[in-house]
């Protein structure tokens, strides 16, 4: 409800004017501060507006020719009682006539909204992160189609982002606003004097306006079954659930451990790309590396990160002071003087030292014949945590089964499942009643927007989603208001 | 039974090529000629029912551990039929239904004054809609726990590692 204006009086004329804005901008629109007020109200024939369009025919001699002609692009503004009742950019020129002593033309008027610009232009927004406001993203899409800040009016949510990364994408500026605001059970709209703001599709809540028996001259009424039985939702949950798969090996590792290193690690990824989760992991010895002659070393496995864990030969300690004792001996066991065990006149000589020698020798063959390669395998539990995409339905229970029909919406600004409940029922009503229409026309009231909801005398509610309005100069004060019943 | 009957015509109107699932059941061989071997699951595609005997795609390692309650790809050839081809990073989630009852709503005058002696407008009682309590209609897939293997189907006849099939929370089936 526009509250910057109050009902008309019934049988009073308006004092319509029709402005033509040739230089002057939306903004300059929206805050008035235009210098370029061409009145051509003397000119116009017929005009009237909607919500969203417009038009303006006008007949004259001279007057409008050359540089003073209506272009495209240019702003039509409509004024009652001197004051801004919408304003419109001028889309065609159409209907041009010639005949003798005048000139006739029609301009097209669309809302700001209507351009390419808001349209057909797609975009990609920022990203942002949890707990980002609803309303700071529509108001970053409103900035980024050109708006300032005088031009948007979208108010506060309480609604936030839920996901750790949201970024709206290949959508126009306008099909991202109703994204954002959808699952609110609110859209974007433009009122009558250009400021972006939001209107409600709650059919249940209080009438905004409430109109006496005198107000209303007419109505129109069609009634159809509804075309609808239910309305699905499909949203991402915030919350990951975890989803396991069975025991399995999650990777293996060929070890070779000796004297020649005490400690010897093996970094184990469970998947090829390092990023499978798993937990219970435990170490298979296929083959082990203690599978020579002596055992030589510890083998041993404990996991380190979710998605890696580490196997750890540690070989004996003796193994090393051996060799290196025996090497040792080897070395110091040649200085020994060949003495003989063989008394005089013996045949043959077996030196003493040789035999310490080769002790140490085998010594060390024996540590080296023990080196082992082992054949190491890591089972376990891989999981990894999903999102789950609920299904929250509003459903006709009163629909026979071969009336059924369904639409879904996604739309991932759901918070939860309340949040999700609400949604669908509101959009079940909603789409459910507007298929049966019910007009009205009344005495002009310019509080009167797209959204609102009129109480009528009988305690009956009309829905506006749509309004006509004579804006010739001195027609009568009578508004056709479309909608449906609520 | 042919490999099309568990089609899903919605889906298949839908015309989705791939789409998220959740594993309901342990793969169990489908077909083999000897030779070859096709495992099939249950898939809950986040429809009223699930996909019933969907194959798991051939020599792939990994999706021989596609477990009861795996997130899975599923994957529609030209024929119609899905396949399991991978892991998913979704899976439908919960199904809640709430039922709605419609207003209808009467013509009535509207309160618009008619004829001589019009009087005031009859007030009509507004019908509300109602809104009925939330159903849920979720579907998951579980291996049962002791106490369910006795109650259900009888403590040493079911084997360990059955999985119940619940909707809503209700038991469905053990596979």
């Amino acid at each position: 409800m526009d509250t910057a204006w109050q009902p008309i009086a019934q049988d009073s004329a308006k004092a319509a004017k029709t402005i033509l804005h040739p230089t002057a901008t939306p903004l300059q629109m929206v805050k008035e501060t235009h210098t370029d007020s061409v009145d051509i109200s003397e000119f116009v024939t017929r005009a009237e507006h909607g919500i969203s369009e417009g038009s303006v025919s006008l007949t004259w001699h001279l007057e409008l020719y050359g540089a003073q002609q209506p272009l495209p692009g240019q702003i039509v503004e409509f004024r009652l009682n001197n004051q801004q009742l919408w304003w419109g950019v001028i889309e065609a020129l159409t209907d041009y006539r010639l005949s003798s002593g005048g000139r006739s033309l029609t301009l097209t008027l669309r809302s700001r909204d209507a351009s390419a610009l808001w349209r057909n232009t797609r975009r990609v927004t920022d990203l942002y992160p949890v707990a980002t406001p609803l309303h700071i993203i529509a108001a970053d899409v409103a900035r980024a189609v050109g708006l300032q800040a005088e031009e948007i009016n979208l108010g506060i949510t309480s609604a936030v982002t839920v996901h750790s990364n949201t970024q709206l994408a290949d959508l126009t500026a306008w099909e991202m606003l109703e994204k954002i605001y959808e699952s609110l059970g609110m859209e974007p709209y433009f009122n009558a004097r250009g400021v972006l703001k939001i209107i409600s599709r709650d059919v249940s809540r209080q009438a905004d306006i409430t109109l006496t028996p005198e107000r209303i001259l007419s109505v129109s009424a069609a009634k159809s079954r509804p075309p609808l039985t239910a309305v699905r939702i499909k949203w991402l949950d915030p919350r990951l659930s975890k989803v396991s798969q069975q025991d399995q090996m999650l990777g293996n590792a060929t070890i070779t451990a000796g004297f020649f290193q005490i400690r010897q690690k093996e970094t184990i990824h469970f998947s090829a790309d390092s990023s499978q989760r798993a937990e219970n992991t435990y170490l298979v010895i296929r083959q082990s590396a203690n599978s020579g002659l002596v055992k030589v070393c510890e083998e041993s496995y404990s996991q380190k990160t979710q998605t890696s864990g580490e196997i750890l030969l540690k070989t004996s300690v003796w193994v090393p002071a051996l060799m290196t004792a025996s090497i040792g001996a080897i070395i110091t066991t040649a200085a020994i003087p060949d003495a003989t065990t063989g008394g005089p006149g013996a045949g043959q000589t077996i030196p003493i030292g040789r035999k310490i020698q080769a002790a140490a020798e085998v010594a060390v063959l024996l540590v080296m014949a023990s080196i082992g390669t082992g054949m190491y395998e890591i089972w376990g539990t891989p999981y990894d945590f999903v999102h789950a995409r609920n299904q929250t339905e509003a459903f006709d229970q009163n629909a026979p089964e071969w009336m059924e029909n369904e639409i879904e919406i996604e739309n991932d600004f759901v918070m939860d499942e309340p949040m999700a409940q609400a949604f669908a029922v509101r959009e079940l009503l909603y789409r459910a009643m507007e298929v049966s229409s019910f007009s009205v026309e009344i005495v002009d009231d310019p509080r009167i927007e797209r959204g609102d909801i009129l109480a009528l005398p009988d305690q009956s509610r009309l829905y506006v989603t749509n309004f006509r309005r004579d804006a010739s100069p001195g027609s009568p004060a009578v508004l056709s208001v479309e909608g449906f019943r609520v | 039974m042919t490999l099309l009957t568990y089609v899903v015509q919605s889906e298949i109107r839908d015309a989705a090529k791939e789409l998220d699932g959740k594993v309901l059941t342990r793969p169990a061989l489908l077909v083999t000629d000897g030779v070859s071997m096709i495992y099939a699951v249950d898939v809950d595609i986040g429809q009223k029912n699930p996909l019933k005997n969907v194959p798991v795609s051939r020599a792939n390692r990994a999706l021989l551990y596609a477990e009861t309650g795996a997130a899975v790809r599923l994957r529609r050839g030209d024929s119609g039929r899905y396949e399991v081809v991978g892991f998913s990073q979704e899976q439908p989630g919960t199904r809640i239904r709430i039922p709605v009852t419609l207003p209808s709503f009467l013509f009535g005058n509207a309160g618009i004054v008619t004829g001589i002696a019009p009087g005031m407008p009859v007030p009509i009682t507004p019908i509300p809609p109602v809104i009925g309590p939330p159903v849920d209609e979720s579907i998951v897939g579980r291996p049962l726990n002791y106490e369910e293997l006795s109650t259900l189907g009888g403590y040493g006849l079911l084997p360990y590692g059955a999985t119940g099939i619940f909707n809503g929370g209700v038991l469905q089936e053990i596979r």
